[in-house]
């Protein structure tokens, strides 16, 4: 997997695990993470990816209606918010 | 010995489920989601997993609306609790068990709902048309055991589902899930309760609640979530508004082994064994003189649980002479379920009650019926 610099955040661990199911069965690298202090802690554990896929990890999801509650770009040891990005 | 007590809890339990229990005690034992390390994940994987194989083997879309519980009595009260305010109106078959009766009572006494009794027929099968028509602008819930604990007896529910509209239905699945097929996506607005140690094979202490869309329920309970940890308000998605607490993850596990039985085998072939046992029994025990059965007379209507009394002999009489010399162990009694008893007249003593389960044989059902003709024919109480 390219550097995991994308955090996609959920509201509860039921959310992450219906996503981690989505990017298993399509094959797309990802790595569960503690949600970082710094990041709302909408629920203990979030999807870190990287940045080359977040587009499609985010189509994936919308097609199986998982919503997602938050993303994040890490810059150096924070993370910026990063605006909702529609699906195709 | 022939375990014939499934209706209380099922016996054995299905292959797989205590391996599956000591697995997780020995090898993960985290607590599901809470952290983020590798077990706590892998934890988290199973009680994902267990809740997705639930909600397909009941039709759901959305595995989020089914909330675990300690058992169907935890989820009948999340449900009677959650959803009746002051000046509701319940409508509840006279069929239910005391899971749905004595909260109701509390909350008749509490909260001032209007709990009304829908009478059903001598073999415990209620009136989907009767269950409509007493629907009224104030009726918020209609209450309806899947299948008696008592009698045995499978209501129509997608019938009453249909007769009573728009107001949920609240089905205690107890006794019908894993013996009968579910699928809620077939029905109105409902709540369907259930256990995992009954039909599905599974350890007791674990259980659910699904929730259909649209209906909305007051928690039960309130506390830590692992989600919006720096709120100190419950959250209000689902399934977090209804889990707080370290969920019990080894029943879970223990859960998702026997519900991959369950879908393995299928519920259509574990119900075609229970009728072909059930028909031979119940017509082997109304050949008996001084035998009465209870239920309906049609077995398709029929869970594999026979409800008998004997002519001359009580019901605990009758079963500690089934244990102690035939070891045959079945349940005497009112089954907590007074409301059923007194509607198919057998109150206060109770019945007899046989019931049979997936890993009982043709063979057993003999024995069985050899033992209650001797009991019958010699009516002598234990000494």
């Amino acid at each position: 997997m390219d550097r995991p610099d994308s955090v996609i955040n959920f509201v509860s661990v039921h959310h992450v695990m219906r996503a981690e199911h989505v990017f298993k069965e399509h094959g797309l690298a990802h790595e569960i993470i503690p949600t970082p202090r710094d990041l709302s802690s909408d629920c203990g554990i979030a999807i870190a990816l990287s940045g080359a896929v977040l587009k499609q990890a985010l189509d994936l999801l919308a097609g199986a209606g998982v919503e997602v509650e938050a993303l994040y770009r890490r810059r150096g040891s924070t993370y910026e918010r990063m605006p909702p990005v529609s699906p195709c | 010995m022939i375990y014939a007590d499934n209706a209380a809890t099922s016996f054995p339990k299905a292959p797989g489920v205590a391996d599956a229990m000591r697995d997780y005690l020995d090898r993960i034992g985290a607590s599901p989601g809470r952290s983020a390390h590798r077990l706590s994940i892998e934890a988290a994987r199973i009680v994902f997993e267990a809740r997705e194989t639930l909600a397909a083997l009941l039709g759901m879309d959305d595995s989020s609306r089914m909330i675990f519980t300690p058992g169907a009595t935890f989820g009948i009260n999340a449900a009677l609790l959650g959803l009746l305010r002051h000046g509701d109106e319940v409508i509840a078959s006279s069929m239910e068990h005391n899971a749905v009766m004595r909260p109701l009572r509390h909350l008749e006494g509490e909260r001032g709902v209007r709990v009304r009794v829908a009478q059903t027929d001598g073999s415990g099968l209620v009136d989907p048309r009767q269950l409509g028509d007493l629907v009224t602008d104030r009726t918020r819930l209609v209450a309806v055991m899947h299948a008696s604990n008592v009698t045995g007896t499978v209501q129509p529910v997608a019938e009453v589902s249909r007769e009573i509209g728009p107001v949920p239905l609240l089905i205690d699945g107890a006794q019908s899930i894993g013996s009968l097929p579910v699928d809620l996506s077939r029905l109105g607005p409902c709540l369907y309760a259930f256990s995992g140690h009954k039909g599905l094979l599974g350890p007791p202490g674990i259980g659910g609640l699904c929730i259909g869309e649209g209906i909305d329920l007051e928690p039960l309970v309130r506390g830590g979530t692992g989600s919006r940890s720096e709120r100190e308000e419950q959250p209000d998605f689902l399934p977090d508004l209804h889990e707080a607490g370290t969920p019990n993850a080894v029943g879970i596990a223990g859960l998702l082994a026997a519900t991959r039985y369950v879908t393995e085998r299928s519920v259509m072939s574990i119900r075609e064994h229970e009728l072909a046992l059930f028909s031979r029994l119940a017509d082997g025990l109304r050949g008996i003189p001084g035998v009465t059965l209870f239920g309906t007379a049609d077995p398709e209507r029929q869970l594999a649980t026979a409800s008998i009394t004997i002519d001359g002999l009580s019901p605990s009489d009758a079963a500690h002479i089934l244990d102690r010399e035939h070891a045959i162990l079945v349940r005497p009694g009112l089954h907590c379920a007074p409301s059923a008893h007194r509607t198919i007249g057998t109150f206060p003593a109770g019945t007899i009650r046989i019931s049979l389960g997936p890993f009982n044989t043709a063979d057993d059902v003999e024995s069985i019926l050899e033992a209650v003709a001797d009991l019958a024919q010699n009516q002598t109480p234990p000494g």
